[in-house]
């Protein structure tokens, strides 16, 4: 681990901002915890979905450098959203992002050939560079050996071999970084020289703009491989119009007609001529001596991937993943909830009966416990995501799957978040990141919360126990089932919608990378998991504390002092909003009544237990069994019995579908950061849960059931 | 793209091929070629004279879709077809191995077999992606299996392994090793 090779480096300016740059799998994430330790920040670039992570590293001397983790990507082509960030970001165009003025380029050693290709890229944007070639401990197993010298020569870079997750090379990376780089490159590659000479062109009518040549360089490849994206009609939302006058836009579109002319090849010409000069770099700096048998990698895939045996693994992980959120984070989550009861007790306790105390008490500590109490579930699940991503195993899960979820125009990675939706939306939502596709990644956020999760559970258990309170165990065990399979078609009928619909797209291209089976670093799951439960409790929390105190208010306000509580209630903005929607949830079958549980309900869905009690007389801590007696008996004015088996059955259908639940709302807001898409969902998933509702009730009633 | 397709559809030639002489653009993909003369004016001739289309030169026609790609003096070079048109050539027949012969999808390839990657189906703009990952012409590509449910299907290219659904892998021509 002791070469560093730097040619003929003389530092030429200060570096106060580095920027991580690589491929997936690469270990960038790794070296990125590894620099920053835990001096980072997480939040999303302005404007697009893509998370942006920073932190600081400290040099010797207690020298301070930002460190900005791009999203790792295969490609700097401006393809996707992340792709679009890392350009921007190198190119100082990113709104809020300083220009690095230093790329490390974190490069797969096991894997030189594809992750030399996002090297070349960048290389051309004219930045300093420093390749830190990770995971060099496998290379050195292996009977492969790397001229690590003769590869800085060639590409005009220096190179510092790591193993990231043994914080190997750190300290001579840090090094390279205080000294700074010099920018050594002249292009190893050529394409035919028709193209150069296009480009060139390009290039000239750039600079003349004042763009530097390299910039100018890196932008002409993009007119040529991507001729579509500066026509006149679609610059509105090309990102790069800013950059550009109208008459230069003419005169590149010119030249585009000719790339065009020249048919696909264009397109790939860059790409191959990339990879042949690659291709000769590797040869003369790489000695690959290993046998060329199917490695550790392949063995294990014959099996996690075998017809029979690789189903039962994945339903084996999947089952124990399931398992552990169910029951194991019910401990917790049981210890979550009584500290925070205990929590409420002592506030109580210590503050003067008046508002002031119902708010702390009933608003904001309830309302706090509430999100905290999904902590366990979102660590467990977490973890097990971690640890998939982290052997490589999710990639598996996801080839095995595709067939599955592409038949309902899914991705394979779609599966987890829609798992985990199981047992609760929010973690699910949150799961869908490791999705690339923007849009199937929406897609998967918006068909999520139609999956029943664990909050369900307690409003089917109740109407369960009214509808049918002589069935056994099995029966009932057996409408509970309905109900999940009810929303898993609801979630595929509504993907395959929204794919045909709302969200078309170009039949995207599903290309994903095997990664090969790695140990997984537990530093690394446990920063994703510290994250993830950072970011939930932080961001969503403050907006799920202000839905809280925001339904308190409305179901204690206006105040009635002289009634008791279920007429207080009854009075209340909440009554008052429950009894207007009489009329509107009527040819459902509820009453006001119900009207207020499903308003309650919004806060979270077995909140409805609770309120209900309270609506009817029962106090807050009602037993169920006091509870369903209470439905039981229930009239409507005229006398006819308010739960009947249709009632109970059109409501279960409605909390199938309905997104009653604050905190997936402020998730969906955060994940996709804006209003659009959570209220869009919102009301999306109330009209399909009215309509089937009204289904379930009018049509039950047609048939002749009460 | 569509239009300049239109054009060279309905425009009469201006000039017949003489005996033996065809245009490279009329001469099947896979065969090997003498080139004979350069047709149109200075600039054009000057242009493809530039890019090794000389008189007596010997090329090749590798693939005929949307672009014409030639080796010339071991370079591949892709040139429209309105170009292609201003070099009249004696076809020298088919060549041995040629890039058109025997290729199959890789959609139809079995499990264990090895090929070298010839071309993609002309049909759609947005195999780039596919191409960056390092699925170039040229590269050798190795079956490793299929999903369970028969997709997709796992490469292995440039050394390490790449899923890809079936309606990709249609559009990839891969010339068979084994």
């Amino acid at each position: 681990m002791s070469t560093i090779t730097i040619p003929d480096s003389e530092p030429v300016s200060v570096i106060k901002t580095v920027a991580l740059a690589g491929n997936p799998n690469s270990g960038k994430t790794t070296l990125f915890n590894a620099f920053t330790k835990l001096r980072q920040k997480v939040g999303n670039y302005p404007g697009v979905t893509v998370e942006k992570k920073s932190g600081t590293l400290v040099l010797a001397g207690d020298r301070v450098v930002n460190v900005i983790d791009l999203p790792g990507t295969y490609s700097l082509a401006v393809r996707s959203p992340d792709e679009q960030v890392a350009r921007d970001v190198l190119l100082g165009r990113a709104a809020d992002t300083p220009k690095p003025d230093m790329v490390v380029c974190v490069v797969d050693a096991g894997n030189l050939e594809r992750n030399l290709y996002l090297v070349t890229q960048i290389q051309d944007l004219g930045i300093p560079i420093v390749i830190a070639l990770n995971m060099m401990d496998e290379v050195e197993r292996s009977q492969k050996s790397i001229n690590i010298k003769k590869l800085s020569q060639m590409l005009g870079v220096p190179i510092v071999p790591t193993v990231a997750h043994q914080n190997k090379g750190i300290e001579e990376l840090k090094k390279v970084i205080a000294s700074g780089v010099k920018v050594n490159y002249t292009r190893g590659w050529r394409m035919a020289p028709d193209l150069e000479e296009d480009v060139d062109h390009l290039v000239r009518l750039l600079t003349r703009e004042g763009m530097n040549k390299s910039e100018a360089f890196a932008e002409a490849l993009v007119f040529m491989s991507q001729w579509p994206k500066l026509k006149n009609e679609e610059k509105a939302t090309d990102p790069l119009k800013r950059f550009y006058k109208q008459e230069l836009i003419s005169q590149i579109n010119a030249i585009q007609e000719r790339f065009i002319a020249k048919g696909l090849r264009a397109k790939t010409a860059a790409i191959e001529a990339r990879y042949d000069w690659i291709k000769y770099v590797i040869k003369e700096s790489v000695k690959d001596l290993s046998k060329k048998g199917p490695d550790l990698t392949e063995r294990i895939d014959a099996v996690l991937t075998h017809k029979v045996f690789g189903w039962m693994f994945f339903l084996g992980i999947m089952a124990g993943m399931f398992y552990m959120i169910f029951t194991v984070a019910s401990y917790p989550m049981d210890l979550i909830d009584s500290v925070f009861g205990k929590l409420g007790e002592w506030a109580a306790s210590l503050l003067p009966d008046g508002d002031l105390k119902d708010l702390i008490v009933n608003g904001v500590i309830a309302g706090v416990g509430g999100v905290v109490i999904f902590l366990p579930q979102i660590l467990i699940l977490f973890l097990f995501i971690g640890l998939l991503q982290d052997t490589g195993y999710m990639a598996r899960a996801a080839f095995i799957m595709d067939r599955v979820m592409s038949k309902v125009g899914l991705h394979g990675k779609s599966f987890i978040p829609m798992l985990s939706s199981f047992a609760c939306a929010i973690p699910g939502i949150m799961s869908a990141r490791t999705i690339e596709s923007p849009k199937d990644r929406l897609i998967t956020i918006l068909v999520a919360p139609l999956m029943s999760c664990s909050a369900r559970l307690p409003v089917y258990a109740i109407m369960i126990a009214v509808l049918m309170p002589a069935a056994n165990a099995f029966q009932k065990a057996g409408i509970m089932l309905i109900m999940y399979l009810v929303g898993i078609i609801g979630a595929c009928v509504m993907a395959w919608f929204f794919k045909a619909t709302l969200l078309r797209s170009q039949k995207p291209v599903f290309i994903m990378e095997l990664p090969p089976y790695r140990l997984p670093s537990w530093k690394t799951v446990l920063f994703h998991m510290w994250e993830r439960s950072g970011l939930f409790l932080k961001r969503a929390g403050t907006v799920i504390l202000a839905m809280s105190v925001i339904l308190w208010a409305l179901m204690t306000y206006p105040k009635h002092p002289n009634l008791d509580e279920a007429q207080a209630l009854q009075m209340s903005y909440a009554g008052q909003m429950g009894t207007a929607m009489e009329p509107l949830i009527k040819p459902l079958g509820y009453d006001w009544r119900i009207g207020i549980g499903l308003i309650g309900s919004f806060a979270a869905r077995e909140v409805f237990v609770s309120t209900m009690s309270i609506v009817f007389n029962l106090g807050d801590e009602a037993e169920e069994g006091t509870l369903h007696e209470a439905f039981s008996s229930a009239k409507w004015p005229d006398g006819q019995p308010l739960f009947t088996p249709l009632v109970c059955l059109s409501l279960m259908v409605f909390y199938v579908f309905a997104m009653q639940c604050v905190s997936t709302v402020a998730v969906v807001w955060r994940e996709t950061n804006s209003w659009k898409w959570p209220l869009f969902q919102f009301v999306y998933m109330a009209i399909l849960a009215y309509l089937a509702a009204l289904a379930v009730f009018q049509v039950g009633r047609w048939l002749g059931f009460s | 793209m569509a239009v300049s397709w239109l054009n060279q559809w309905f425009r009469p030639s201006s000039k017949a091929p003489s005996d033996g002489e065809i245009s490279l653009k009329d001469m099947g993909a896979g065969h090997k070629a003498k080139i004979l003369r350069l047709s149109g004016d200075d600039a054009t001739a000057h242009r493809l004279r530039e890019m090794g289309f000389r008189e007596s030169a010997l090329i090749e026609k590798n693939t005929d879709n949307g672009a014409i790609i030639c080796k010339v003096a071991q370079a591949r070079v892709a040139i429209s077809k309105k170009l292609a048109q201003n070099i009249f050539v004696k076809d020298m027949g088919r060549v041995k191995n040629s890039m058109s012969e025997d290729l199959v999808l890789l959609s139809d390839m079995s499990v264990g077999q090895q090929g070298v990657i010839k071309d993609f189906t002309a049909d759609n703009d947005d195999y780039e992606r596919i191409v960056e990952m390092g699925v170039t012409p040229g590269e050798h590509v190795e079956i490793i299996r299929y999903a369970p449910l028969g997709d997709p299907i796992e490469i292995r290219v440039r050394g390490y392994l790449l899923s890809l659904r079936k309606a990709e892998a249609e559009r990839i021509k891969v010339s068979v090793i084994n």
